[in-house]
């Protein structure tokens, strides 16, 4: 048992080392070279505001007073705008997957929305549902609660707009999985939560892990729907992207420095992300059970007849 | 009786009744669309049947009227195990706690649970294999951990789909060892078109096509003596049909008079039958001389189909399998009169 198990390691671990032989591409040049173009179009910006850093008085300007007070704001809203599209998003994304009703279609296009709405409109259609005098704004006043202009306010403009991300690719993920391991836990006698806790979350896991960094990165980014709903107050709810825009009018460098620091979370959140979307338990199993089949005969010849107590 | 069913899927055009005693093994045979896998799906809960009735042990399962409603219990509810083609163990748990899941969701502590998962791993002979990932396991050892974890829930039920039919031919006389080891006394519903599946594990079959019932008895009864041309293909047998003549013999509609072994003499006029092998039969390409003690039928060849190491000729009444040299030596093409023969010794007659 253990023979053919380690020797199937070191063949997998042979063909990484060895180079996978070239194979035909078919890609025209022309393509590669407006790829190349495009790449540049992205990277070049950022190497023009690394640039521009003023590297000397970085540590200083990324410590100040309003830029701590932006940097801190910023991840506490963003981490509660996540937490809250994890909350919500999750039992969205299981109702659109796994049910089917009528208006399903223009449900899911209307939760997307945020995805495609300018930002500014996000923020001006919360501006009259929870302003002191909008949709339920006016009931809430009432009853002593005002979230206009709050750091509450801030968490609602970014759940707005990072909500979807979570949705998407959890439904996406969701569809993938499929209900064959949900009808399997259910004939063994799962209740329907049994079965979500246990085994529909446990698969989904990095999809639910990517879609909630990508909510986060959506909410850290947020600007257009807080300043419309929130406002641009110190401490309370201007943002680190609103921080950058005020500086950049008064002190360059500082818009310039914080920038960076946003360029940087933003790489770390993709590479974790892409990082989570690697170790799905499905993709894992999918890559094994193809190196199974490759050595399936040998295997299956090499370990002691199946009945036999082993 | 352990189960009655009786369930009908308009879109699929199923219409099924079925009973299941105590501990009893039956078989579902039949081509793939017959229905088998709509039974499977409407008896754990899985599929919706637009109106019928079962009951198990007692138990109501369903009870849907022809407007579609009635009481209807959810597949956690039913006590009933699914093994599917493929094993579907959990990618993210380990084989032990593949094992458990079923003794935990029944509300079993983490301990029993983990104890009881052991006994049946054990039972499987995959005691070794608890801590792997289901990645980690090759098909044959994953369906047999699949084995352990539909038979750890208690099932009242256990329904089996085809559960050697991804499996690498080398493996699965082994797993069909262990499952009939572990069925007996169980009540089981195992759907299956390998008849050596049916031979091997069932105590009855029964035969379906087309979303029917079109046979069904104990195994042998039904396939050693098919009635019909589909079971009778079901069993690999040639089917010759027709009516009880003067001298007990068998004349077919188109008048030949054939003769067989059976356990009563046919009945003079009555609807019989007769089975027998396409290995147990002949092929000449002249007619044999009378009074061998053959059995002839004659024909024209209708096509010719390697099959392994035996070609099977078939002809309008009757097919035959004959060596690869034999179909040389022949000459044997479509379109060809032969007469087929074999001995009454061989063949089995039967009433119908």
């Amino acid at each position: 048992m253990a023979a053919p198990a380690s020797s199937r390691t070191a063949q997998r671990s042979r063909a990484r080392v060895l180079r996978a032989p070239a194979l035909y591409g078919g890609v025209p040049r022309w393509i590669l070279a407006v790829a190349i173009v495009g790449a540049l179009f992205v990277v070049v910006p950022l190497a023009g505001m690394v640039v521009r850093v003023n590297w000397g008085q970085f540590l200083p300007l990324i410590t100040s007073p309003s830029s701590l007070d932006a940097l801190w704001l910023s991840l506490r809203t963003s981490l509660a705008a996540t937490a809250l599209c994890v909350v919500l998003g999750v039992p969205m994304a299981i109702v659109l997957a796994r049910t089917r009703f009528w208006g399903q279609k223009v449900l899911r296009s209307l939760v997307l929305l945020p995805l495609v709405l300018p930002p500014v409109v996000g923020g001006i259609a919360l501006l009259y549902t929870f302003g002191r005098r909008g949709l339920l704004g006016q009931s809430l006043s009432v009853a002593g609660i005002d979230i206009a202009f709050s750091t509450t306010a801030v968490v609602l403009a970014q759940t707005f707009v990072a909500l979807p991300f979570l949705v998407l690719s959890l439904e996406g993920a969701l569809r993938t999985v499929g209900t064959r391991y949900e009808a399997v836990g259910a004939t063994l006698g799962a209740a329907p939560t049994t079965v979500l806790r246990r085994i529909t979350l446990p698969l989904v896991l990095p999809a639910l892990l990517s879609g909630a960094v990508l909510s986060f990165a959506r909410a850290l980014g947020e600007f257009g729907a807080t300043l419309t709903f929130a406002g641009s107050l110190q401490g309370v709810t201007r943002t680190l992207p609103l921080e950058i825009y005020l500086q950049r009018e008064t002190d360059p460098d500082a818009a310039v420095a914080l920038s960076l620091v946003l360029v940087v979370v933003a790489i770390v959140v993709v590479s974790v992300a892409h990082q989570a979307g690697e170790a799905s338990p499905l993709r894992r199993a999918r890559r094994a059970r193809r190196d199974a089949r490759r050595d399936a005969r040998r295997a299956e010849t090499a370990e002691p007849p199946e009945g036999a107590p082993s | 009786m352990s189960l009655q069913f009786a369930g009908r899927v308009g879109a699929r055009g199923f219409d099924v009744e079925l009973e299941l005693a105590e501990g009893e093994t039956v078989a579902v045979l039949g081509p793939n669309g017959a229905g088998k896998s709509t039974l499977l799906g409407v008896l754990a809960g899985l599929l919706r049947p637009d109106s019928g009735r079962a009951v198990l042990n007692g138990e109501r399962l369903f009870d849907i009227a022809g407007n579609g409603r009635g009481p209807w219990l959810p597949p956690h509810r039913r006590g009933i195990s699914l093994l599917a083609q493929e094993a579907l163990l959990f990618p993210h748990l380990t084989a032990r706690e593949n094992v458990a899941f079923g003794p935990r969701s029944r509300g079993r502590g983490k301990a029993a649970s983990a104890a009881l998962a052991e006994e049946w791993l054990a039972e499987v002979d995959a005691a070794a294999l608890a801590d792997r990932r289901p990645a980690e396991l090759s098909g044959g050892q994953a369906q047999r951990i699949a084995v352990a974890r539909a038979l750890a829930a208690e099932p009242k039920l256990l329904l089996l789909d085809e559960p050697m039919a991804a499996l690498d031919v080398a493996v699965a006389p082994a797993l069909r060892r262990m499952l009939r080891r572990v069925l007996a006394n169980r009540t089981t519903l195992i759907v299956t078109h390998d008849i050596l599946d049916a031979f091997t594990l069932a105590d009855r079959v029964v035969v379906m096509d087309g979303g029917r019932v079109v046979d069904a008895g104990p195994t042998r009864a039904v396939l050693d003596r098919p009635t019909n041309p589909f079971t009778a293909g079901l069993a690999a047998l040639n089917l010759l049909t027709g009516r009880g003549g003067a001298a007990g013999e068998l004349v077919t509609e188109g008048g030949l008079r054939l003769r067989a072994t059976s356990e009563t003499p046919l009945a003079p006029d009555a609807r019989a039958a007769i089975a027998v092998r396409p290995a147990f039969v002949s092929v000449r390409v002249a007619p044999p001389a009378s009074g061998a003690g053959l059995q002839v039928v004659p024909g024209t060849v209708l096509d010719l189909e390697p099959r392994g190491d035996v070609v099977r000729v078939r002809t309008e009444l009757i097919a035959a399998d004959l060596a690869p040299g034999e179909v040389a030596a022949l000459d044997l093409a479509p379109g060809m009169a032969v007469w087929c023969g074999f001995a009454a010794e061989q063949a089995l007659a039967y009433p119908l």
